[in-house]
């Protein structure tokens, strides 16, 4: 499994645990707390730090920009510190 | 000050282009403001040049610190009002990122002290939950108050001990009642390994009456509405100031005062750029320090505040029940929020159980407003106790620079 085939399952592994549902479509009914607990667990998960930009549920909802957008931090840097971008 | 020229020198690039884009879009900042913005930022005594901005500024002027007045039905913004425990509720603008954001940030200072928080089950004293997603008890029927009075509390007793909450979030007044009472009736909810406690200044015997009723830690959380969290205490017992997203001074007879010294916060945000608040007088009194070296918590910012006097509510005892002070600040923001600038100031004063006296500076559009319908709120949360309105011109702040809205019977 590559990388970016990792990063969307572990999404989608979150998002089936909190709705048992697996549809990306289902973020719209998250509220901002589910939001902010998806975001951390991906951190966590990654040991990354979302900038302020990415805090959106379109980023969410957008598996493959985020997906991108992980890679480069964990590519970079500044990942391994742990410092925003 | 080496407390304020080092949160300068370490802001200068994000100061820079807050008082810039300031500058260009916000008609206030545009008049006061010199073109070279730079100049403020050569040292602090350049920095305290820009005036101290107080509420009543703001309110006069409100449409001269937002770009325009079409930002309130933008997308992306969310709009907040101040509690109305200083008179009338200032509206406060922000991105609905900035407020995304600033919850995340408080989420993992929680994590601090445990970092399975968001999943465990909180027994919440405030009215309006957070988030319906949490594992979350609330208390009592009412949407406005929380009913104190002993025979509620039996009854949430019974509710708590089913419920068996992990840790709990409230304010300081009605935290200390309910451990008082388990206290006093022997009850052990042992549950309870945290409480977060904000909204009013924590004071030294409601954090010790806590502790011991629950055998719990206390988290002391300090904000305002205007900001949201400014400094949270860690796991180390330290206040770390969100120094990240402030400027953070501390002004005392319009002068900065050295670290470790008493006087009124002036904050900075260097997050809120929809409604920029810059040198902002918050009107409560706090300390700040710096510390030597980096507190075992691992957290990076070494500025401690602490609040040492600000908001304290009362308990209003009624023949019926026992509610807090804030109810006032809830029935009065709501009235001034529907009548804007109605009513400037006020202050109720409880004469016996059943009679109150509410003290009223008036606005400049007081004759447009139906006072009966405050008169009306206040009789149904009082249990139809006699008020009687005294209209003044002024009433007198105390020492901690806040009006009380309350003075309890005792007083």
């Amino acid at each position: 499994m590559t990388l970016l085939e990792d990063i969307h399952k572990s999404i989608c592994d979150i998002l089936q645990e909190r709705h048992n549902n697996n549809e990306v479509k289902s973020i719209d009914e998250f509220d901002s707390f589910e939001f902010i607990q998806i975001v951390l667990e991906i951190e966590d998960m990654y040991d990354i730090e979302f900038d302020e930009n990415k805090l959106t549920l379109d980023v969410l909802k957008d598996l493959d920009a985020l997906s991108l957008y992980i890679q480069q931090k964990i590519d970079s840097h500044d990942v391994l510190d742990g410092e925003e971008l | 000050m080496r407390i304020y020229e080092k949160q300068l020198e370490e802001k200068k690039p994000i100061l820079f282009k807050l008082l810039s884009d300031s500058q260009k879009e916000i008609p206030f900042y545009n008049k006061v403001l010199k073109d070279d913005i730079m100049h403020y930022l050569n040292n602090y005594d350049a920095w305290t040049e820009i005036p101290i901005v107080k509420k009543e500024t703001i309110q006069n002027e409100w449409t001269s610190f937002v770009p325009n007045v079409d930002i309130l039905t933008a997308p992306g913004i969310k709009v907040a009002y101040t509690s109305g425990s200083t008179g009338e509720p200032l509206k406060i603008v922000r991105s609905i990122k900035q407020e995304i954001y600033h919850t995340k940030k408080l989420w993992e200072a929680r994590r601090q002290w445990n970092k399975d928080i968001m999943n465990m089950r909180l027994l919440y004293l405030y009215r309006n939950v957070e988030s319906e997603k949490l594992k979350v008890l609330r208390l009592g029927e009412h949407k406005d108050y929380l009913d104190l009075s002993e025979g509620s509390m039996a009854s949430y007793i019974k509710e708590i001990i089913n419920f068996r909450p992990e840790w709990m979030i409230g304010p300081p007044i009605a935290a200390t009642r309910l451990a008082n009472y388990c206290k006093e009736k022997k009850l052990c909810i042992n549950s309870i390994k945290l409480v977060e406690l904000f909204g009013e200044m924590l004071l030294p015997y409601q954090r010790q009456a806590i502790e011991e009723a629950f055998e719990c830690r206390i988290i002391n959380h300090y904000g305002a509405r205007e900001f949201g969290v400014i400094s949270y205490e860690c796991p180390d017992n330290n206040m770390h100031a969100w120094t990240d997203d402030y400027f953070i001074e501390v002004i005392k007879d319009g002068k900065p005062v050295p670290a470790g010294s008493t006087g009124e916060i002036v904050i900075t945000s260097l997050r809120n750029r929809t409604m920029p608040l810059i040198r902002y007088a918050l009107g409560d009194l706090v300390e700040l320090t710096l510390l030597k070296d980096e507190c075992g918590c691992g957290q990076h910012s070494k500025y401690i505040l602490k609040p040492v006097g600000g908001r304290i509510s009362n308990l209003v005892i009624t023949p019926k029940k026992v509610i807090s002070s804030s109810i006032f600040d809830t029935l009065f923001s709501r009235f001034i929020v529907k009548y804007t600038n109605s009513i400037k100031e006020f202050q109720v004063v409880q004469k016996s159980p059943n009679s109150f006296d509410v003290h009223i500076v008036e606005g400049n559009k007081y004759a447009y407003c139906n006072i009966n319908e405050l008169l009306e709120q206040l009789r149904i949360h009082l249990d139809y106790a006699d008020i009687n309105i005294i209209k003044t011109n002024h009433i007198r702040n105390e020492k901690s620079g806040k009006t009380p809205t309350f003075i309890p019977l005792s007083q």
